[in-house]
């Protein structure tokens, strides 16, 4: 935690030394978009580990009398700070309001109205080979999301320290602004670590061909946020903390290699792996539903490795987007049984989280999929601006891995836990009004495999339909 | 330690001569007969297994197997349980086995006791109790002994004893469905009207079935009967009283706990304990129903109108000529009952009543396992004495309890 704290502190330190600079510069904000301003060096909504997959930008050429950037406090689609190539800093802001209906009560479950998200933070660069970003949650309670400062020796070698995603999951690296759907899917939530302090190397080689990332964290992230702790008996050593993890990722983008065109050549595949080591505790992955209600539960002891393995597709020829996931995780459970005639405390299979999922959007006004969705006649500015079809289907299970031939059992310490899992389909229409206003509604259609396990026991179906308005600076 | 190995290997011979049935044909009255000495095997996590201990006090589940004539059932779930016999060194465990398994029953049972006899030292008191009432025609659980082997080692000698809920109910009675209470001793309580709030009734009568339900579904019908047994007049207090109790049955009930000297039942000396109520359902009628005796069987001349005096409802019943006769009668069948010989003893060899008998096999069964018991409260010299004793009860008690008879009733037979 402690190192959370002084990261905020080494980029405020930073901003400290640049504000003489500042001083000596015209201040006053550009009150166009667009335009007399640098391209940023950090992309807008997606963090540094997910930048990558995007493509690099090409050097614009000047129109005739178009204005050198300016130094200062400037408008580049938002508040942005910024003296040459010494230093950038860009003011951001996201709200998501959602609205929401379900066949479950919704008076026990945060409302029909909520917000989904409320961050404010900056993002930026210094000194040529710095990068950085720090948000904050500005809910009441919120808490420091990205907090990091990456190190950018070249394309092929980075160096990322700070608070930031574990380099897992391909919708869970997509930043929150960017997804196709309001929630991100079941097996993200449940089975990708989330953030966490550390650091990591990463880039890319032969023209963006291949990608990597591999890096060593405090713990296993914060999804979950929380171990319970093991009871301590007398003798027993200190309750350990969480164990270090560490993280690696690759992908692969072979059609680069092809003399396709740049709009069907993004086809990326890849895989991941995070290992950890979890102490003895109910803290078991566990799965909750759309609108977080648990159909497994952590109750089951676990001690050992965690590891979780991912594999992923993702493709965005023109207007048109597909991705997929597969994602399997294991609970190790390291004699935390109740022993039997051989002995005690015997090790009992492994929980096993498993599911995948498929995506697909289609944008019918014909915008480019790929680094998000611009739409060319923004709303009220001559057009409609963008709109967006996506459907996806999603599938998430836990149970014992390997079956034992014992009956189900909720119990603490079962050898055959009582699995449950949660299908759900999910149809969406994604309005892009103009680069910072989005309003998506989804209809979701969710199932689970065991009724009985229900948020209303005996009814395993449910719908709920949810809106959003996002905006983005 | 040597002595100790020896001891539990002695048990675990003698359980295998004494337990070497089959695994076949397992049903609920196999586990509770009392011709053997059961074996049950439980394992508990070790961590569980001190938290357990540590916090006896507390009924926290842990999960376990169990382990029953050559059958594991996994994903049981146990607890410290008792009142007075909580214990940190031999705890008594609740075995539930539809905890962590919804709907499952264990040989159609969905929990048993396993009781740790630590106020008894004779450790017969119990089952012996328990089968003179069934012998008796009363409706009371079903027990047997059992060495208990916790993490493959013999922890102690126990008891398996039949919880009652409402599977128990519908075997005992007819019908489970009703309302089922726990009482739940807080005062010394003698069936005085407390009144019309129904939450002092709901302080003494843990509801064990249908316990969502209402205050008022749950008990009104409890404080009309406790009002009428108070408030009905000497004309009418059969006629009114039997709305709420079979008035035949309760003077049975009570005869016999009389004759086996429990001391904490119905009628104890700290006011009434150590029983369920039923209430069958759609109907305001009631039956108790006896539970723990493990202060039964102490004292040889305990007087047979013991809590008379004290009692509302037996005071009052006693009055009642009728109820009065039947009482006096049902001590004198429990006295025939404890005294009746063997048929087929040989001439002119002793010839001990069914109490003695009952007892005498049951420590020759059970003798090996107390003594192999480390953790019982009391010493070997001590149980010895105990089982003396319980033999002495039986022996004397019936004379005792048929000059009494012919002392206050004035009949005698």
């Amino acid at each position: 935690m402690r190192s959370v704290r002084a990261i905020p502190g080494v980029m405020f330190g930073a901003l400290l030394l640049a504000a003489p600079a500042w001083a000596q510069t015209d201040s006053r904000l550009q009150a166009s978009s667009g335009t007399a301003v640098s391209v940023p060096a950090v992309e807008a909504d997606v963090p540094l580990s997910a930048q990558e997959a995007e493509k690099p930008k090409k050097p614009k050429k000047k129109a005739a009398g178009e204005e050198e950037p300016k130094n200062g406090l400037v408008w580049a689609d938002r508040p942005s700070l910024r003296f040459g190539k010494l230093f950038q800093m860009d003011f951001r802001f996201k709200s998501q309001a959602d609205f929401r209906q379900s066949s479950l009560d919704l008076s026990t479950r945060g409302g029909t109205f909520e917000w989904g998200r409320l961050r404010a933070g900056i993002k930026g660069s210094f000194l040529k080979y710095f990068e950085y970003e720090v948000e904050h949650d500005i809910e009441t309670g919120g808490s420091w999301r990205d907090v990091y400062l990456n190190f950018r020796y070249d394309a092929y070698a980075q160096v990322q320290g700070g608070k930031f995603k574990i380099p897992f999951g391909y919708e869970q690296l997509t930043g929150p602004m960017d997804l196709d759907f309001v929630y991100r899917t079941r097996v993200s939530d449940a089975l990708t670590p989330g953030r966490s302090v550390g650091g990591m190397v990463h880039g890319r080689a032969f023209k963006r061909v291949i990608r990597y990332q591999a890096g060593v964290f405090q713990d296993d992230g914060d999804n979950p946020p929380s171990l319970d702790p093991a009871p301590l008996l007398p003798g027993d050593p200190p309750p350990l903390p969480r164990q270090g993890s560490w993280a690696g990722r690759a992908t692969v983008a072979p059609l680069r290699l092809s003399s396709l065109p740049g709009h069907l050549n993004n086809l990326e595949v890849g895989g991941a792996i995070v290992s950890t080591t979890i102490p003895e505790g109910r803290n078991n992955l566990n799965g909750t539903m759309v609108l977080g209600d648990t159909f497994f539960h952590s109750r089951y002891y676990t001690k050992g490795r965690r590891l979780r393995v991912g594999l992923e597709l993702s493709w965005a020829p023109g207007p048109f987007s597909v991705s997929a996931e597969y994602i399997r995780s294991t609970d190790a459970r390291e004699g935390v049984g109740v022993g039997n005639e051989q002995g005690l405390d015997n090790n009992l299979p492994d929980i096993e989280g498993r599911g995948w999922y498929v995506t697909g959007s289609w944008v019918v006004t014909g915008e480019k999929r790929d680094g998000g969705v611009k739409p060319r006649r923004p709303f009220l500015q001559g057009g409609f601006g963008a709109i967006e079809v996506a459907g996806r289907y999603e599938v998430l299970r836990f149970a014992s891995a390997g079956a034992p031939q014992e009956p189900p059992s909720d119990s603490l310490r079962a050898a055959n836990v009582l699995g449950n899992g949660d299908r759900v389909f999910t149809g969406g229409v994604n309005w892009y009004l103009n680069k910072w206003l989005k309003f998506q509604v989804n209809g979701i259609r969710e199932t689970l495999d065991d009724a009985a396990l229900s948020p209303v026991p005996g009814q395993s179906s449910f719908w709920t339909v949810v809106s959003r308005l996002q905006f983005v600076l | 330690m040597a002595s100790r190995r020896v001891l539990a290997g002695a048990v675990l011979a003698m359980l295998m001569l004494v337990d070497a049935r089959g695994v076949a044909a397992q049903t609920a009255d196999d586990l509770f007969n009392d011709q053997v000495l059961h074996r049950i095997d439980l394992w508990v996590n070790t961590t569980d297994w001190y938290l357990l201990r540590a916090n006896y006090q507390s009924n926290d589940y842990y999960p376990a197997n169990m382990k029953w004539n050559g059958t594991t059932t996994t994903n049981v779930a146990i607890r410290s349980r008792g009142t007075g016999s909580r214990s940190q060194i031999k705890p008594a465990f609740r075995v539930d086995f539809n905890r962590y398994a919804t709907g499952r029953t264990y040989l159609g049972l969905k929990a048993i006791d396993l009781n740790n006899m630590v106020q008894d030292a004779s450790n017969l008191r119990e089952v012996l109790a328990m089968k003179f009432y069934r012998s008796m025609g009363i409706p009371a659980p079903r027990t047997a002994h059992c060495a208990l082997y916790i993490n493959n080692s013999y922890f102690g000698l126990y008891i398996i004893v039949e919880e009652i809920d409402d599977i128990a109910v519908a075997r005992l009675l007819g019908e489970g469905s009703g309302y089922l209470f726990e009482y739940k001793w807080t005062f010394a309580y003698n069936f005085e009207y407390l009144g019309s709030d129904l939450a002092r009734y709901a302080a003494m009568y843990e509801p064990k079935t249908r316990a969502t339900e209402s205050l008022g579904a749950l008990y009104l019908p409890v404080e009309a009967m406790i009002r009428t047994i108070n408030d009905a007049s000497d004309e009418n207090f059969v006629p009114a009283v039997s709305q709420y109790l079979d008035l035949a049955v309760f003077m049975r009930f009570v005869a016999v706990q009389a004759f086996i000297a429990e001391a904490d039942g119905i009628l104890g000396n700290w006011g009434l304990n150590n029983h369920y109520l039923y209430r069958f359902n759609q109907k305001d009628l009631s039956q108790f129903i006896p539970w723990d005796a493990s202060s039964s069987f102490r004292v040889p001349d305990y007087p047979i109108h013991a809590g008379h005096a004290e009692s509302v409802l037996m005071r009052r019943a006693m009055i009642v000529p009728d109820l009065s006769a039947l009482y006096f009668s049902t001590v004198l069948d429990a006295a025939a009952f404890n005294d009746q010989v063997d048929p087929n003893t040989p001439p002119g060899q002793p010839a001990p009543g069914w109490l003695e008998r009952e007892a005498t096999r049951l420590l020759d069964m059970i003798r090996q396992a107390a003594y192999a018991d480390r953790i019982k409260p009391y010493t070997n010299d001590e149980f010895d004495q105990a089982a003396a004793d319980m033999l002495t009860f039986a022996r004397v008690r019936s004379a005792f309890v048929r000059g009494e008879v012919a002392r206050l009733s004035g009949t005698g037979r």
